[in-house]
């Protein structure tokens, strides 16, 4: 069963709402845990097991630091454990993706990197409590955010947990609009703009060209946010429905001032997971150069693992952490003269270019297209094939990248803040457009 | 309140709903079976394709569903029949007309995406180039079975109405320019005049096979035209046998199917396992025709010029009914598909089992 599809909007998440709400408060977060781990059953059947196994061994992991809190060697080889037994399972399920030319199994990186928070949480003493199997396990496994996130750190779903969540009305209405909300990003820009970039992708030796690949690399680099934020707020969404508060995932990235913000502003949970995780040990090391080289590298290449263990993938995000190092230690001063305007053309040229690696198969392929790019491959600049596309294409890939920036958002703010009473009707009618919307993209 | 929706559609759906099963759930089979079943019990979902429909062409989108989509109709774009599939049709053929012994013919009868460039998008993505397929067909049979070439008469009048908008087949009037391709060899020079028919025009507009799948509504319905011998008198039986039993019209267009919900089988009251067209002509010969769906086209002139005509549907074809049939009596045999049949298994063993 996948997130967007009737069986999931008609089926699944009726009869969640219902049972969870049906349920008493207090055994909420375990009735949440079945309905996840039956989800994730459903969505990846045969592989379920193996992340199953990594969270019960993270539980073993965890149980144990709290048994031997007074031995600290003992602790950081129990956190130790939970790393590398993680990160085995994740280039084990990358390598194997690769190999069958498929996708990294659903949930795997989600769940992963969640058990690594909750120890290192726990390992540096934020957690309030002690983490029981019910607390860890829908804490990995929370079904909203198997699919692309966002990262979640243990201390504020501990917090959260604590409070008993639930949701009213208005919580109710607005997560579900968000839902719906990111569900049209996934299905519509996200899928059409995905047709285009595989269509343009596939063209010939005499069909190609500069403007082409441009407008390919482009088109996937829309597609990617759009696909990846769009399931961050169908997870966004699906929580507020159930009372608890996910972060935000993505802030306009294409509207970034460097390459810096870039990564603020791109999955950035997950930024900030490896801010927690690799950065805060590092902190001691600030001003050590190789050190601070070494962070970037690192924040880029597991960017780039995100997507899966590609090369094409890695090269991205080792592109993008080429350019935030020189940022940091090349130019920054020239950055910071430089008018905003021209920051951010000069970010989303970047960006793009990066793109041209992401969509690449091989390392050969990835250098292909970044030549193709910037001509230097002997390409002529434009034929009549993608300037007929561009003719019929252009007003979509217009609408998709000013709904890429925070110019819609802004004016839907603007409308809550001068219409307060009208709020919540409004989101209701908006709720009823999207459902429609929603069920029609799937038919 | 939004949750009354698929409260209510869970108490629709019943018996409808899909039984899971291990192994569909663990290969996702199970899940996409029952999208299908919620989809088809949505209301208004007729509307929700044709906003969705709506929502590809706003984004560039001209082909959705394999069907090209334009005012001038709807195209469906046609797989190319995978490795062998082709050889394998053709050796068929070629061993069926070598053990039968009767004259032996082939058309094979290209479609819209192939005959109606014109209407495609610029640079539009052709999965098959049918001229090709059908040129290395009539190669294949060539020495085994006479071969009637169709395409150029259909190509030559493509800017006529010999399409269905809205419907992956043939018009009427397509269907008499297959004919005309089709006398000179099966005829000799008898071939009926276009003048020789009038027209009656079914008043119902009619949104075919291509409309279900993609309801867009810039596209104009198509109209069903029937064409009747005024020449010389002919009376028509037309037997259908099925597994439903036997069925017998006396006319070749029995109009009130049209009324009943099934406007494409006025064309002799549709495609059956076989149809034998019994006909009051001044000639003797019987003509056997191996087909599909086409046939409802050009069947209608044809049958003029034969006492009988037997169309078998090898698809549908049962053991007991092709026990019956005996291809060795019939004066001449066609085979007449549409490329996009010719392009799936044809049912060889019954093939088989008639030649013996």
């Amino acid at each position: 069963m996948q997130l967007a599809s009737l069986t999931f909007f008609y089926i699944f998440l009726p009869a969640c709402l219902g049972l969870y709400y049906l349920a008493p408060r207090r055994v909420r977060p375990a009735v949440l845990l079945v309905i996840s781990l039956a989800f994730y059953a459903l969505a990846s059947p045969i592989g379920f097991f193996l992340p199953v196994a990594s969270v019960l061994m993270d539980l073993a992991a965890l149980s144990a630091m709290a048994r031997l809190d007074q031995k600290p060697r003992f602790r950081r080889a129990c956190l130790w454990f939970s790393v590398t037994k993680t990160l085995v399972m994740l280039i084990w399920s990358g390598a194997t993706a690769l190999q069958q030319g498929s996708s990294l199994m659903v949930g795997v990186m989600v769940i992963g990197l969640s058990g690594v928070d909750c120890a290192v949480s726990v390992y540096n003493r934020e957690a309030a409590g002690p983490v029981g199997p019910v607390r860890l396990g829908l804490y990995c496994f929370f079904f909203a955010r198997l699919e692309q996130g966002p990262l979640w750190s243990y201390p504020d779903f501990e917090s959260q947990l604590e409070e008993r969540p639930s949701a009213g009305v208005d919580s109710l209405l607005r997560g579900l609009n968000l839902l719906l909300v990111g569900a049209v990003k996934v299905m519509l820009p996200g899928q059409y703009l995905g047709d285009l970039y595989e269509s343009l992708r596939l063209y010939g030796q005499g069909e190609v060209s500069v403007l082409s690949r441009w407008v390919m690399v482009f088109a996937l680099a829309l597609s990617v946010y759009y696909r990846v934020s769009g399931y961050c707020d169908m997870a966004k969404g699906m929580g507020a429905m159930l009372g608890y508060r996910l972060p935000k995932n993505f802030y306009y990235p294409y509207q970034s001032r460097s390459v810096q913000d870039f990564f603020e502003r791109f999955l950035s949970t997950l930024t900030a997971f490896l801010r927690r995780v690799v950065y805060k040990p590092r902190q001691k090391e600030r001003g050590n150069l190789p050190a601070d080289l070494l962070s970037l590298a690192l924040v880029g290449l597991l960017m780039g693992a995100w997507f899966g263990l590609q090369t094409g993938h890695l090269l991205w995000g080792a592109f993008l952490a080429l350019f935030a190092i020189l940022e940091r230690h090349v130019y920054p001063a020239v950055l910071e003269a430089v008018p905003t305007l021209f920051r951010r053309a000069y970010t989303l040229v970047v960006v793009v270019l990066s793109f041209a690696l992401f969509a690449g198969t091989g390392a050969a392929q990835s250098a292909g297209y970044l030549g193709d790019l910037l001509g230097m491959t002997g390409l002529e600049f434009a034929n009549n094939r993608i300037l007929y596309l561009l003719s019929t294409n252009w007003p979509f890939l217009v609408i998709c990248f000013f709904f890429a920036t925070n110019a819609f958002s802004l004016l839907v703010q603007l409308l809550h803040r001068v219409f307060p009473k009208l709020s919540l009707p409004l989101t209701a009618v908006s709720d009823a457009v999207l459902l429609a919307l929603v069920t029609a993209l799937l038919l | 309140m939004l949750l009354a929706i698929p409260v209510l559609m869970l108490l629709g759906l019943g018996e409808d709903f899909p039984t899971p099963l291990s192994l569909t759930i663990a290969d996702g089979s199970y899940f996409s079976e029952l999208d299908q079943t919620i989809a088809e019990r949505l209301p208004v979902r007729t509307r929700l394709r044709q906003l969705n429909l709506w929502l590809g062409l706003l984004s560039g989108q001209q082909e959705q569903n394999d069907i090209f989509i334009s005012k001038n109709g709807l195209i469906k774009n046609i797989e190319a029949a995978g490795p062998g599939r082709i050889q394998q049709n053709v050796a068929a053929i070629r061993s069926f007309a070598d053990r039968a012994q009767v004259p032996t013919y082939l058309t094979v009868i290209p479609t819209s995406s192939a005959i109606l460039q014109q209407q495609l998008p610029p640079y539009a993505e052709i999965y098959n180039n049918q001229r090709k397929t059908i040129d290395e067909i009539n190669r294949g049979v060539s020495g085994a079975v006479t071969v009637a070439d169709v395409y150029p008469a259909l190509f030559a009048r493509r800017d006529s109405y010999i399409y269905y908008r809205t419907e992956n087949n043939l018009t009427a009037l397509g269907g008499y320019h297959v004919y005309s391709a089709l006398a000179p060899k099966l005829l000799g020079q008898e071939m009926l005049e276009f003048s020789h028919f009038d027209i009656k025009y079914l008043q119902t507009p009619y949104y075919g096979d291509l409309y279900q799948k993609s309801p867009y509504q810039g596209v104009s319905p198509d109209t069903l035209s029937l064409y009747r011998y005024t020449r010389y008198a002919r009376d028509y039986t037309v037997t259908h046998y099925g597994p439903q039993g036997v069925k017998t019209y006396h006319t070749l267009y029995p109009t009130h199917l049209a009324d009943l919900g099934e406007p494409m089988n006025v064309y002799f009251g549709g495609v059956s396992a076989v149809t034998k067209i019994q006909v009051s002509s001044p000639y003797l010969r019987s003509l056997l025709i191996f087909g599909d769906k086409t046939a409802l086209s050009y069947l209608p002139f044809l049958a003029n010029s034969y006492e009988q005509i037997t169309l078998v549907d090898l698809f549908q074809l049962t053991p007991a009914l092709a026990k019956e049939l005996a291809p060795k009596q019939y004066d001449q045999i066609l085979f007449a598909y549409s490329i996009e049949t010719f392009d799936t298994n044809i049912p060889q063993r019954a093939l088989q089992l008639l030649a013996e």
